[in-house]
């Protein structure tokens, strides 16, 4: 039963793409132009009837002014199944296309449609209409231009900068064409400048951009469209910058330069990887410079400069906390002044609060300046004031004077006051003139040794309880220069290679490789011998002219004595050598006293003792 | 010029400590004074001035231990762990310096060293494109210089040994033997080790190393009529670039007494020679 009911789901499951219905939209008409922007040449018009049904006719496009419309050629047809959620569904697609063509010389905009398609019984279908741009191509190369908006200001006060690279539309597009982008030599003066703060933009509204490096800079770069006046149109890459200067000089932005590699519209022929002749578009390379453009800073104005200024510029507010509301006369109020704006914190410094006569009037302000620190884009400054008496009821609202270059003046930024108690003053002792001390740690349990508390505490390293082994210098790395280290390491290899040149040696010359392999030799030749004497006999002779370098010939007993005795064997060693030569020169003329095997295991066993010896 | 007196008199110890202690003697008190000012510390936390004497104290003995011809880094260490508790940011940077030098691959001495680094202005730039060979030998730092140079010197010449057995032994060029294994594995970690010591060597020479120990202000130039070299950032100029533990690399010297320098970042600058103190000394 189970089986059945398994079988009967599976024969569902399968038979459901069968069931596949059209889409629910019903038929319509799509179009869809291959580019939207010619210089002149045909681009195709595709148009999709989507589901048509059998009383759908071809599609028919009105004549547009100025362009050349050809088409349509028969249809071709597609059908798509797709399978979503369990869901399936299809679609039936013939489509046409036109070849729309500018009329030579013809530029601007014109509209292509709509495409109308017949239907008898039913409505006609209508597309929607599409946009084509016509321009003049542009000249083969490119065109690198920098602005600088506006052309002076003052010190910190920002500008911007906009370098603009433009190139025919159908120029580099990729990596492959040199670098990101297709740039490549690319060098925009304003990066030059240390004191100059550049912060790279996205200045074209609704464009999307991207980021590309150069050098230690990550830049946004936006792909633009610009059309000139004598309406050639072109690609354009733009970089912007906001800038804020920081000393007062003049800056040569302009001078920006570009190279980029173009395709020239030509072929040429080139060999591929197998040597065969292939046409490939032919690329040159182009480079471009901007014009000139300067920046001036000059100093700010002097006039109506407020007191404490100490050259922000930007536009800041300022917060001011202190926890110490509560405090006698003359105790340090500690003062944390938080700032937050709009220019380059790093460069910014606290005002000099002793001018500040709204303060001074009721406080002691510590002369000691603090360089501040930036946290989460605000810079925080911190100051010590103290109540000069108990009848001070509030620290004052705390000016930040800074010059709004947008404004072109000198503003003031105020915090709120802070009510505070101060109560009479105590008299000071001995022991309140130590400073400020760190906050005492709590401490570990008592178990822990001072050393580790202490490691624990500041992040130093425990000491090592032991002396440890001396070194003879400082400098341990004199010792690699030791002249024992230096033989250590540099005999072995020598010795190596000595050896193995005597090993060569010892190869090519045959007395010495013969005297290596005789007994070797002695003992294959005595082995296959198989008995017989006078292989026996050649064998065992064999042995003492490759050992002895004894000359070719037949060995007579006197002479193998002479040389056994020369070479030191021992007396009963040579009268055996002896002996058992003499049996086997017997032998081979039939006189042998032993049978052949077991002469050649004598001569086996006389040989390798005097191998030995 | 106190500081000066004060540094003379640390790194001169033995005119200081009696002349019949031995460096062991020395290092034993340089132990029981440092735990005596950590005691000292934990019960008077803000007597600040009279901590930093006793930390003080406790280095002065190690120093000379040091000075009597007990030159190890673990002494050299505890030197400087001595001078860090007692704020002395410029000894304390020597003196782990030294004991690096003594044994690149001691780890409480460069924990020690990169905590105080934190602290200064200059710091080292990223040297991750800057040593290749560093990051090829990324493991010799965790090894002891001496176990290195022991290993090296040792497994280097039994590789050869094992070659020259395999051919002896088996009377023809095996060079795929048991030995002959063998000894390709000592053949290469042995010259790793030599490649290592030797890169080291090279690269990390404590004799042209030296420690800023005076607040000193870098110049352009040989002379203080030149420019400041360096701000510290966010300071006016009045502030001295170079703090005390600001490490530098001698690169050439003028005939008034300045040296020209280069810092951690890899930039370059002039100080004068009072101002430093070389990692191996000059008699070293």
């Amino acid at each position: 039963m189970k089986t059945l009911g398994a079988m009967s789901l599976m024969s569902l499951l399968v038979a459901s793409p069968a069931t596949a219905q059209p889409t629910a939209k019903g038929p319509r008409v799509l179009i869809e132009l291959t580019s939207s922007i010619s210089y002149g040449e045909p681009v195709q018009l595709h148009v999709q009837v989507v589901d048509p049904t059998r009383n759908t006719g071809p599609p028919t496009l009105p004549p547009v002014e100025g362009l050349r419309l050809a088409g349509p050629g028969r249809p071709s047809v597609s059908q798509s199944t797709t399978l979503v959620d369990g869901r399936v569904t299809s679609q039936r697609r013939h489509t046409y296309r036109f070849s729309v063509k500018p009329e030579p010389g013809r530029t601007g905009v014109f509209t292509v449609g709509p495409v109308r398609v017949e239907r008898s019984g039913a409505e006609p279908l209508v597309s929607n209409t599409l946009r084509l741009a016509v321009h003049r191509k542009p000249p083969l190369g490119i065109l690198v231009d920098c602005e600088v908006t506006p052309s002076g200001g003052p010190v910190g006060a920002p500008f911007r900068v906009v370098y603009t690279i433009s190139f025919p539309h159908e120029g580099p597009t990729g990596r492959r064409n040199g670098g990101e982008h297709g740039l490549r030599n690319l060098h925009l003066p304003v990066l030059e400048y240390g004191d100059l703060k550049s912060t790279s933009i996205a200045s074209l509204p609704g464009v999307s951009d991207s980021t590309i490096r150069l050098g230690d800079n990550e830049l946004i770069v936006q792909r633009g469209f610009n059309v000139t006046e004598s309406g050639h149109a072109y690609a354009t890459l733009v970089f912007a910058f906001d800038v804020v200067p920081r000393k007062t000089t003049t800056y040569e932005l302009g001078k920006a330069t570009a190279k980029v590699e173009l395709t020239t519209g030509n072929e040429v022929r080139r060999r591929d990887i197998f040597g065969r002749v292939v046409r490939v578009p032919e690329k040159r390379a182009f480079s471009g410079r901007s014009e000139s453009v300067v920046y001036r800073v000059h100093d700010l104005p002097r006039q109506g400069q407020p007191p404490g200024f100490t050259g922000a510029v930007g536009r800041y507010t300022i917060s001011v906390e202190t926890t110490d509301t509560k405090v006698r006369a003359f105790d340090p109020i500690q003062l944390e002044i938080t700032v937050t704006g709009s220019g380059i914190l790093e460069d910014l410094s606290a005002p000099d609060w002793t001018q500040i006569a709204s303060l001074t009037k009721d406080f002691r302000v510590n002369r000691d300046v603090d360089a501040g620190e930036i946290f989460e884009g605000t810079k925080i400054f911190r100051q010590v004031v103290r109540a000069l008496r108990d009848d001070v009821t509030r620290i004052p609202a705390l000016p930040f004077p800074y010059y709004d270059p947008w404004e072109r003046k000198y503003r003031n930024a105020l915090s709120k006051p802070i009510p505070i108690e101060v109560s009479a003053a105590h008299t000071v002792g001995a022991e309140s003139a130590i400073g400020p001390s760190r906050p005492a740690s709590p401490r570990s349990s008592e178990s822990t040794s001072p050393t580790t508390f202490v490691v624990e505490e500041s992040g130093v390293p425990p000491n090592f309880q032991h002396t440890g082994a001396p070194v003879p210098s400082l400098v341990v790395h004199r010792r690699l220069l030791d002249a024992p280290f230096l033989i250590g390491l540099g005999a072995p290899p020598l010795a190596f290679a000595a050896l193995l040149l005597l090993r060569r040696f010892r190869r090519k010359d045959p007395v010495l490789r013969a005297r290596g392999r005789a007994l070797s030799t002695a003992r294959a030749a005595l082995t296959s011998a198989s008995g017989d004497p006078e292989a026996v006999s050649a064998a065992y002779q064999g042995f003492f002219r490759d050992r002895f370098a004894m000359p070719p010939g037949e060995i007579t007993p006197e002479q193998l004595q002479a040389v056994l005795s020369q070479r030191g064997a021992d007396t009963e060693l040579t009268k055996r050598a002896v002996d058992c030569l003499e049996v086997l020169l017997a032998g081979r003329f039939g006189a042998a006293s032993r049978p052949g095997g077991e002469l050649a295991r004598s001569a086996v066993e006389i040989l390798t003792e005097v191998e030995r010896c | 010029m106190i500081r000066v007196m004060v540094i003379a008199l640390l790194t001169t110890p033995c005119t200081a400590s009696p002349t019949d202690s031995s460096p062991e003697d020395h290092f034993r008190l340089g132990l029981a004074k440092f735990d005596e000012a950590v005691v000292h510390w934990k019960d008077h936390p803000s007597d600040r001035a009279a901590n930093a004497r006793r930390y003080r104290a406790a280095a002065a003995e190690f120093v000379a231990a040091w000075k009597a011809g007990l030159v190890s880094t673990e002494v050299l260490t505890n030197a400087a762990n001595s001078f860090a508790f007692a704020g002395a940011n410029g000894e304390a940077v020597l003196f782990y310096r030294r004991a690096l030098a003594a044994d690149p691959g001691n780890a409480r001495a460069r924990e020690g060293l990169d905590h105080l680094r934190e602290k200064l202005p200059v710091s080292a730039r990223d040297e991750t494109a800057a040593s290749l060979a560093d990051s090829l030998l990324f493991w010799h730092r965790e090894r002891n210089f001496h176990l290195r140079y022991f290993l090296g010197s040792i497994l280097f010449p039994l590789a050869w040994v094992l070659f020259a057995a395999e051919i002896l032994l088996r009377k023809r060029s095996a060079w795929n033997g048991p030995l002959a294994m063998l000894g390709y594995v000592s053949l290469t970690v042995s010259t790793a080790f030599l490649i290592s010591l030797a890169h080291e060597g090279l690269t990390k020479s404590p004799t042209r190393a030296a420690v800023v120990v005076l607040d000193a202000q870098g110049r352009t130039g040989p002379g203080e009529q030149y420019q400041p070299s360096h701000t510290q950032h966010g300071r006016d100029e009045s502030t001295l670039a170079f703090p005390p533990g600001t490490e530098v690399e001698l690169r050439g010297k003028s005939e008034n007494g300045w040296l020209q320098v280069r810092l951690l970042d890899g930039t370059d600058s002039w100080v004068p020679r009072s101002a430093l103190e070389r990692v191996a000394p000059e008699d070293d």
